[in-house]
């Protein structure tokens, strides 16, 4: 690659360029100003999202690869950076109270908070393993250490540590899976190892069994879903609303990348495999989450069951392409209104020194913040999958696409699945608005509420009006097939 | 824009239930309790005007089509595209929905202005216009929808609305039992509607109006679909009208339902909620006419209901029971109407009958609210000094309904006695004759002693008793003057000819568009010519109406006298109670599901198998739960273990399976 | 020849990780891995990969492995401090031989496809593996994973701020 196309290729990357200056701009800012509302920096990061979303949509336009390769920024990637951007953005908008609530240390956060992000970017795009591995380290260690963020809470520590442990065992994994692949093949390309691919070369296999396993883990999916309770249960409110979108939404980017693009020719195999995961995820998911009196233990499983609804749609994928391929799009996107917008409500109703986290804690929320219990009803009917939310209609594509593909069995166990998660999901409905008050709720903030307000109108619009978010689901999962058609 | 006449009340029901009724806005925005109930009642009869006036306008505008295309369809958006079943959210606006459409919203604002007068004192205000609104949505939905499947979701949503108003004072627990009575009948015949649908569906391959019809009057399909196939889909969407339009047996229900407010009564259980079945069956005149044994069926019932209905009125004391088993009884001539395929004129009487009966619903809703709650006709009489308004009104529609010549209900019940005899169905004309005087003779006996003679109320009820402020009154006025001269749209063709007003039934004509197959007259001898069947249905008006007069004006000591002959004393005991039909259910069914359900299923397959099972999977989950716990002990060690177990299964899993 | 240095230094480096997992006191156990880093050098040499062989030793054996010892002797951890499972012990290890058996297993097979490392042809150009060959390609067909690299190091600056950083409170 000579100078020029170095040059374009860092034109071509302005999105996520975007979003490391502002990272660095954030921490170096933070040392010119005085005091310590620093609002400052919250405007800063929410403009830098803003030219990153502005430059993104470009990619829509214009398909093109960049760094030779390296990257290939088409539909499918912008439409996964709108999630990461747009949940990002409103997860710093959520942040902003909460943080001055904590007594966290404001320009760290917002910096680690952009750095993911541009980590998950990265992912979306990546064509090969290097900066495939690089984006998902740039991701997850930022992660890891925004679960970590409160040093005053020792369980935020002790999460921040599992995850530091446990992702690096993932990405250890990781790595073999890609030193496997690379040893067999000679390339880091995913098309190229596409050429390449031998089955019977158990090289090849392992390698995409090892990769997939880190994948699994990220997504929080069986047999690697153990620190997801733990995790987002410790981790501060708001990072968890962060990662329970994010970081799952940029794991099957990835994981749709490489294994479509370049094990295609395991497809059988890994359909299989996503297809038991995907059933032990649910159940697990949602059995776990019955019996839990902590809301956010609860959505941690739930976030769980909602990976192996995704999965549904990825194992879909193997007899309907572009059906299955949308609905997990579709799904994702949906999936970051709903459950940015009930950690969100957590988030907003947490005081200093303790966080909105059991059923004790929301109850009675009907008679004093009614807004604020209406918003909540809205989140965890859509989690519900109850029409008009959005979350009923990623439930019903992804189940759609199923019973096209005719994995019957599947979705019939999803749906059982989806029936059961209603006795808890409503149950904290139940807590919300018939039961007395039990803890004091925090006064009116108004740009935590700007938010959730965006959320809920989201997911019931969003809801009622699907066509235009899956139209773009269609139209990105169509350039994506393209581009391995014309392989 | 027909959007917006479905909206318009929507809107209206979400305003008044999110801000009012819900309590919000006293808590945010203060204001005195009388200024929040003029602001509801502003809104809630304020929407439905809007969806009338929009109504009015579309009609004019369907007048200035072309007559071959005498529809207006508007979609409002697909929701669930998935292949060939798409659940559209289509509007159709033609001459058969037209109707409806205009009927439901002006009647509809007369009741809901009627109701801020009626309810004014209630409690429940803001819920009360809320359910109204709800209700007024859904039956647009219902007659707009150009799909079965919208006509589904109108009628069930009519029935949630009937259920809520039916069980307004749900505190009286008599009261919040009629109306699950309601909704649980109801459900049976929805049962079968909905079998019905999707026997249309299997059949056609379509849940659209136009594609399904299209499909059905093309000769080359229709000779492919056995003639059974069509008689079950006719049958099937009937059981729905059984249960929604208190039909036999599914009747049963609206008697009960009078234990909500009145206008509730007048609007949902007299002209428009209860005639959802009839309008359903004039939309699917395809199937009906093509199904000769259904059409027999649905007539038969149809008469049978009416002649039953009659016979139970002309006994009952309670003012508003006796209207709701007239409902029953109007309902069946409607039905006899469109069931032997004359739907203009089954239609037409529901138009009427919307008109008068709302008309004596609301009368008595009048004098039930001046007589603070008196609804026994027994401690009435007398009242014409004190209500005149209601005195002239409810007059009015006691002869409209009893068919006296030249008032509305006379043209509308003439047409579907005329069809009946014109088709054929000899009996059924000769059974809607008697239940005509019977009609004239309870609804002339209500009248007299309600209002005449001399006053037999309490001196405290006399105390109170107050003629009903304009709010009430002025409705009551509009619809007595629809019931006057309403009949004339519908003259039928032969009297305009003489009278040289047009040469031919204007409202059957305007009808014409939406029916499909058209009734061609043979060529055949008939006994009673046109005018014939007019003079046999004017006598029988004046039969029952005579009767009446003579046995509770001229001679008030006469009905008891009769009531001790032996033969009379046991009729009459069987009418006054129903002729024990709830109690005939009761063990029949009701008993016997108890039973069943308590002591065989309950006893033996729920506490064992059922509960068994619930309680297995819950203690299961609770086992898995606490297995997954000591699966999650926090221990770093113990997960990083497991991912290593998980990650070689798959490994392995892998592996095997893409070499074998 | 480079058979046998091979299967030396691979047997050190695996018994190196197999310490420092199980040893009970901290210090031996960094310097087992010291061993095993000096042997995954020599293992890069075998590759002709001398930069990286250079950079592991200069680096992450010298620089980081000191650090670690300074620390591990610093917070003085004793023996007893990290306490040690008897019973559950032998099953992970069991289980960890279980893992790595396996793995070999189907490594090995799909080693039976590759030449043995002698006969293997490995077209080099001359640069590779030397400092001149790893920075050319690293500055221009694998600019973007080394620039990518400098944000992760970045982040993780920030990442030892947030933990290490007293309080101002």
């Amino acid at each position: 690659m000579d100078s020029i196309e170095a040059l374009r290729s860092t034109l071509l990357i302005g999105p996520e360029l975007a979003l490391i200056l502002t990272g660095l701009i954030v921490m170096v800012i933070d040392a010119l100003i005085k005091g310590k509302a620093k609002t400052e920096l919250f405007w800063i990061a929410l403009l830098g999202l803003a030219v990153s979303f502005v430059l993104n949509l470009e990619r829509f336009h214009q398909v093109s690869s960049a760094f030779a390769g390296a990257l290939s920024l088409d539909e499918f990637a912008a439409y996964f950076n709108i999630i990461f951007i747009v949940g990002a953005f409103l997860a710093i908008v959520l942040s902003k109270d909460y943080i001055a609530k904590m007594d966290l240390r404001a320009n760290e956060y917002y910096a680690l908070l952009l750095f993911s992000t541009s980590g998950m970017m990265i992912l979306s795009s990546a064509k090969e393993f290097m900066s495939l591995f690089l984006g998902f380290e740039i991701m997850s260690i930022s992660v890891y250490i925004l679960s970590g963020f409160n040093r005053r809470s020792t369980r935020s520590s002790e999460a921040g540590i599992k995850y530091l442990v446990l992702g690096g065992f993932a990405s250890a994994i990781l790595l073999y899976g890609i030193a496997l692949i690379y040893g067999a093949s000679g390339t880091i390309f995913l098309d190229e190892i596409a050429k390449r691919f031998d089955i019977n070369n158990p090289l090849y296999l392992a390698g995409t069994a090892l990769i997939l396993v880190a994948f699994i883990f990220k997504i929080g999916a069986f047999p690697l879903h153990q620190w997801v309770p733990d995790i987002y249960e410790g981790a501060p409110m708001a990072v968890t609303g962060f990662m329970s979108v994010g970081v799952k939404a940029a794991a099957f980017a990835i994981l749709l990348r490489v294994l479509f693009e370049g094990f295609s020719q395991l497809e059988t195999s890994w359909t299989q495999v996503l297809w038991i995961v995907s059933v032990f995820t649910m159940t697990i998911g949602n059995l776990a989450a019955l019996t839990q009196i902590s809301i956010k233990r609860m959505l941690a499983y739930s976030s769980i069951a909602h990976a192996g609804y995704i999965l549904v749609g990825v194992v879909a994928a193997y007899g309907e392409k572009k059906l299955g391929l949308s609905s997990v799009l579709y799904y994702l996107f949906s999936y970051t209104f709903m459950n940015l917008g009930a950690f969100g409500v957590l988030t907003y109703l947490s005081m200093k020194g303790r966080e909105c986290e059991t059923l004790d804690d929301i109850s009675g929320l009907w008679v004093k913040k009614p807004l604020t219990a209406v918003a909540l009803g809205i989140f965890m009917l859509s989690l519900a999958g109850v029409p008009p939310t959005i979350g009923f209609f990623a439930k019903y594509r992804v189940f759609l696409s199923g019973v096209r593909a005719e994995f019957y069995w599947l979705v019939v166990i999803g749906i059982l699945n989806s029936v059961l998660s209603a006795y808890y999901y409503l149950r904290v409905l139940v807590y919300a608005y018939m039961r007395e008050e039990k803890v004091e709720f925090p006064s009116f903030k108004p740009i935590s509420a700007v938010a959730l307000t965006i959320l809920t109108i989201g997911t019931i619009i969003l809801g009622i009006f699907p066509f235009y978010s899956w139209d773009l689901a269609l139209k990105a999962v169509d350039s994506f097939l393209l581009a391995l058609q014309a392989r | 824009m027909i959007a917006w006449i479905i909206l318009a009340p929507l809107f209206g029901a979400l305003i008044n239930g999110i801000l009012f009724a819900s309590g919000l806005s006293r808590r945010f925005l203060g204001g005195s309790e009388h200024e929040e109930k003029r602001i509801v009642g502003i809104i809630g009869c304020g929407v439905v005007l809007i969806s009338a006036l929009i109504s009015s306008f579309l009609f004019f505008k369907l007048e200035a089509l072309h007559p071959q295309q005498k529809e207006i369809i508007q979609e409002l958006y697909i929701w669930i595209p998935s292949g060939d079943f798409a659940a559209r959210f289509e509007f159709l606006f033609d001459s058969l929905s037209c109707v409806m459409t205009l009927v439901v919203t002006w009647v509809s604002f007369l009741i809901h202005v009627y109701s801020v007068g009626y309810m004014q004192e209630d409690k429940s205000y803001s819920r009360y216009f809320t359910y109204l609104n709800i209700f007024v949505f859904f039956m647009l939905v219902l007659v707009l929808g150009n799909n079965f499947p919208l006509m589904f979701i109108g009628w069930e949503g009519v029935g949630l609305a009937s259920y809520l108003l039916i069980g307004f004072w749900y505190d009286d627990p008599a009261k919040a039992t009629a109306g699950r009575k309601a909704f649980i009948v109801n459900r049976i015949g929805d049962f079968g509607f909905i079998l019905g649908i999707f026997l249309i569906f299997f059949v056609f391959g379509s849940v659209n109006y136009q594609e399904v019809f299209k499909k059905a009057i093309d000769p080359e399909f229709m000779s492919a679909i056995p003639g059974v196939v069509v008689t079950t889909i006719a049958l099937l969407l009937f059981v729905g009208a059984v249960g929604k339009s208190a039909q036999f047996p599914l009747y049963v229900w609206l008697p009960d339902a009078m234990a909500g407010p009145t206008p509730v009564s007048a609007l949902i259980h007299a002209a428009t909620m209860v005639t959802a079945g009839v309008y359903m069956t004039a939309r699917c005149n395809v199937f009906y006419s093509q199904s000769p044994t259904a059409q027999a069926f649905v007539v038969s019932v149809a008469a049978f209901t009416a002649l039953l209905a009659a016979t139970i009125a002309i006994t009952q004391n309670d003012i508003k029971k006796v209207l709701a088993y007239s409902t029953v009884s109007q309902l069946g001539y409607m039905f006899m109407g469109v069931g032997c395929g004359a739907y203009a004129a089954g239609m037409f009487h529901l138009v009427t009958h919307a008109f008068f009966k709302a008309l004596l619903f609301l009368g008595a809703g009048s004098v039930i609210h001046a007589l603070g709650g008196e609804q026994d006709i027994r401690r009435m009489g007398g009242l014409r000094k004190f209500l005149p308004i209601t005195f002239i009104t409810f007059l009015i529609g006691t002869l409209a309904i009893s068919g006296v010549p030249l008032l509305s209900g006379f043209f509308s019940k003439d047409e579907i006695l005329s069809a009946l005899y014109e088709r054929g169905y000899t009996i059924h004309w000769l059974i809607g004759l008697i239940t005509a005087v019977l009609t004239a003779f309870y609804m002339m006996r209500l009248y007299i002693l309600t209002f005449g003679g001399k006053t037999r109320m309490s001196e405290e009820v006399k105390h109170h008793i107050h003629e009903s402020p304009y709010s009430m009154a002025i409705p009551l006025l509009i619809l007595a003057l629809l019931s006057l001269i309403g009949g004339y749209i519908g003259i039928p063709a032969f009297m305009g000819k003489i009278l040289e007003i047009h040469d031919s039934n204007l409202f059957e004509e305007f009808l014409g568009s939406s029916i499909f197959v058209k009734w061609v007259q043979p060529e055949e001898y008939y006994l009673f010519g046109h005018w014939t069947l007019v003079e046999f249905a004017t006598i029988a008006a004046f039969l029952g109406i005579g009767i009446a007069i003579f046995m509770y004006l001229i001679k008030p000591s006469l009905p008891e006298t009769l009531a001790k002959v032996p033969v009379i004393s046991t009729l009459y005991r069987g009418s006054y109670a129903k002729w024990f039909v709830d109690e005939i259910y009761g063990v029949a069914f009701t008993r016997t599901f108890i039973v069943l359900s308590k002591d065989l299923l309950w006893a033996n397959f729920d506490v064992t198998i059922i509960d068994g099972a619930v309680n297995g999977v819950g203690s299961i989950a609770r086992g898995a739960a606490t297995l997954l716990r000591t699966a999650q002990a926090g221990i770093l060690r113990f997960y990083a273990a497991l991912m290593a177990l998980g990650a070689v299964a798959i490994l392995i899993y892998m592996v095997v399976s893409a070499r074998f | 020849m480079e058979t046998i240095i091979f299967y030396v230094f691979a047997a050190t480096s695996v018994i190196g990780s197999l310490v420092l997992v199980s040893h009970k006191n901290p210090v031996a156990s960094a310097l087992s891995l010291v061993l095993t880093l000096f042997s995954t050098a020599v293992l890069f040499i075998l590759l002709l990969a001398h930069f990286i062989a250079l950079i592991q030793v200069l680096v992450y054996a010298g620089a980081i492995m000191v650090l670690f010892l300074f620390t591990v002797m610093f917070l003085n951890l004793r023996d007893e401090s990290l306490r040690f499972d008897a019973v559950k012990v032998p099953v992970k290890l069991g289980i960890l031989s279980l893992l790595l058996l396996i793995s070999g297993y189907f490594i090995f097979i799909g080693f039976k496809k590759i030449p043995p490392l002698n006969t293997m042809v490995i077209s080099h150009p001359e640069p590779f593996g030397t400092v001149e060959g790893v920075g050319e390609v690293l500055f221009s067909d694998y600019l973007l994973p080394f620039e990518l690299t400098s944000v992760l190091i970045v982040v993780a600056i920030l990442g030892v701020v947030v933990i290490a950083k007293r309080r101002f409170d």
